[in-house]
């Protein structure tokens, strides 16, 4: 019997070293994961493989936005007891687009969702969940690569019997401007690494797991001037309580000037774990 | 505007009947005592059921989603009243809230009865308005002893329109990196809430001088940010066990930060609305909630990302919230959030009762719904990413 379980206790330690290593090991093709802090997170781990890059990628002039950010004065002014399916929605959606300046040729369906409010007692019931709209959205593939950052985006909300609640659109007229010379992944990680990010990282103390790098293009801010859609390498993950994190990094051999992550700090990693 | 010693004058054969002059000063006479009402807005709905919820039999729509009153009977509202609801219930007064498209209140009064009107949105006076709605229902059902208690509870405040400021940027003396955008969120702040709308600015506090007693976390003295309608806060925000906003001297294992267990049950006097430009907090929301004892909203987050990028998002509020077509509060907050963030943000907000979250506007720009009374310790949260 104690040998048994000796023999247990031995095996199961070798499947979790084994188990252990293959986490950190499995998707990267490199020959060490990558682990740094960055700008006052607790540690960045790439657990992605690393794409290859092209030598170079298109980069763009921005000609002018289409922005319209509109509000209903009835959206979030009551119940929306009659919401349509979300298939509906998605139609509603179209249409409305397509009567408010038309879908552009490269915009792609990026998702569809319904937000609920909860009513929570104070012992930390939730006594009631209830539907507050649906939403719909739409993002920009150009030329094959998908933009990234808070602009090019189609964002509709859409409340009781389909009415539009509310219409974001952000969606810049680009030409093409020239060519950049690529960094590769592995050179945008060390970029990542030194903290240059497009925008400065701020969150605190985080621990960001990678799964996923790729090439794509940077747009700003609905509203706010960009003159170039410049390629990027994102790094796009979680934190350790399970959020979004992306991190856009330039792409170009030679970043565009200014860089906005100037001053972007590097941390020490051995922190006590947090959120 | 109803004045209390006017009403008191005006008042005729009390036993039998009695005549009150409304907001609108409109003279109206109702039959003694005071039975069965129902109302036609939220806000009115929040002021009779503060003084007893037994006097109402039916109330608008929207109240009706409230689950304090979904067991009464929903008679539409002012604009668009279900009549044979309200025949039905054979009220013995009504009580509505004057707004565009409301219908005759003559014919109201013609087919039901007696209708009163209250204000809750004078541009002027508002939080006047309040006080006086109160003395108004107050004196209609006979419960003048509550009207000084509740003016204390629910509209709890020293009749001034008062906001405060805190930015942390410099965490030089901590383990996390500095912030930006201090100034340019109070300078917004003083431009629109100061310069435009009048407000009185009640403390700014930055960096080291920011400390715990600034997030209201006593219920005597010093009050912080619980003396002041309207707050803002810029720092770092974490979640180690918990959510906490870090003050300049932040270490894991020094408490120089605030949490959801040092406010509970604290913002109860002057404080309205609350927004914590923060990481992460609002991740906790079944704790910060406790805060809202007779405050009615935090804004805030629950992602850990971006959400310090851009330090306009106050601009943004701001500018939805106060002037001309000024949006509620929970309507300008999601759209300067979607506005400005991306889908690595998720913003949130909790809001004490459903008609704080429908209704309340910054103080001055439109309705604000009273504070809750009795809090009945439910919470309204509602969160959302940034961009799908």
């Amino acid at each position: 019997m104690n040998k048994k379980l000796i023999i247990l206790l031995f095996v199961g330690v070798i499947a979790v070293a084994l188990y252990s290593y293959g986490m950190t090991k499995m998707d990267d093709p490199q020959p060490q994961p990558v682990t740094f802090g960055l700008g006052g997170s607790n540690g960045v781990l790439i657990k992605a493989e690393l794409p290859e890059a092209p030598e170079t990628m298109p980069y763009h002039r921005v000609v002018h936005e289409d922005y319209i950010s509109e509000m209903s004065p009835e959206f979030g002014r009551g119940p929306q007891k009659f919401l349509p399916s979300e298939e509906e929605a998605v139609r509603i959606a179209e249409e409305y687009i397509k009567s408010h300046g038309g879908m552009p040729d490269d915009a792609v369906f990026g998702n569809v969702s319904t937000g609920y409010s909860m009513l929570i007692h104070r012992n930390g019931t939730v006594v009631e969940k209830t539907p507050e709209s649906i939403r719909v959205g739409y993002y920009r593939v150009l030329g094959g690569v998908p933009v990234t950052g808070p602009g090019d985006t189609i964002d509709l909300t859409v409340g009781n019997n389909g009415t539009i609640m509310y219409f974001l659109k952000s969606w810049r007229h680009i030409e093409y401007a020239g060519e950049r010379e690529i960094v590769t992944a592995s050179e945008a990680v060390e970029r990542l690494s030194r903290g240059e990010t497009v925008n400065k990282w701020l969150g605190s103390l985080d621990k960001i797991e990678i799964d996923n790098v790729s090439l794509s293009y940077y747009s700003e801010v609905p509203g706010k001037k960009q003159d170039f859609y410049e390629p990027v390498w994102v790094f796009r993950g979680n934190d350790s309580c399970g959020y979004k994190v992306i991190l856009p990094v330039w792409a170009g051999v030679v970043p565009p000037k200014p860089t906005p992550s100037d001053g972007a700090s590097v941390r020490p990693t051995d922190r006590g774990d947090a959120c | 505007m109803q004045d209390m010693t006017q009403v008191e004058l005006i008042i005729l054969k009390r036993e039998a009947e009695l005549t009150v002059k409304d907001a609108i000063d409109r003279i109206v006479t109702i039959d003694q005592p005071a039975g069965m009402a129902v109302t036609l807005f939220p806000a009115a709905t929040e002021m009779v059921n503060a003084f007893k919820l037994g006097n109402l039999s039916g109330v608008d729509d929207r109240s009706h989603t409230d689950h304090r009153f979904d067991h009464l009977t929903a008679v539409g509202d002012g604009c668009d009243p279900d009549y044979n609801a309200i025949g039905n219930l054979d009220p013995d007064i009504m009580i509505t809230v004057m707004q565009d498209g409301h219908v005759s209140l003559y014919t109201l009064t013609t087919m039901f009865g007696p209708v009163v009107c209250i204000r809750v949105d004078s541009p002027d006076d508002p939080k006047d308005d309040i006080g006086e709605a109160f003395g108004l229902v107050g004196y209609i059902f006979h419960e003048e002893g509550k009207i000084e208690d509740l003016l204390d509870d629910c509209s709890n405040d020293d009749g001034t329109i008062e906001y405060s400021v805190t930015t942390i940027e410099d965490y030089s003396e901590s383990l996390l990196g500095d912030l930006p955008g201090g100034q340019v969120a109070y300078n917004a702040l003083e431009n629109t809430l100061h310069d435009d709308a009048g407000w009185t600015e009640k403390f700014y506090e930055v960096n080291d001088s920011v400390d715990e007693p600034d997030f209201g976390m006593s219920n005597s003295g010093y009050q912080g940010l619980d003396g002041a309608d309207f707050h803002y806060h810029l720092g770092h925000g974490i979640d180690i066990s918990g959510t906490e906003v870090c003050l300049h001297d932040w270490w894991p294992w020094n408490n120089a930060d605030v949490r959801a267990s040092d406010v509970a049950d604290k913002w109860d006097e002057d404080s309205e609305w609350v927004l914590l430009h923060s990481c992460h907090i609002l991740e906790d929301h079944d704790d910060w909630e406790h805060a809202l004892k007779h405050s009615h909203a935090v804004m805030g987050f629950e992602s850990g990302s971006f959400v310090n990028s851009d330090a306009t998002l106050v601009n943004n509020f701001l500018a939805n919230a106060v002037g001309n077509d000024a949006m509620t509060v929970y309507q300008a907050y999601y759209k300067a959030t979607i506005d400005r963030f991306g889908s690595d943000v998720t913003a949130a907000v909790i809001f004490d009762t459903d008609g704080q979250f429908f209704h309340d506007h910054l103080w001055g720009e439109g309705v604000v719904m009273p504070d809750e009374y009795l809090d009945d310790d439910y919470w309204k949260y509602y969160s959302w990413n940034c961009d799908l």
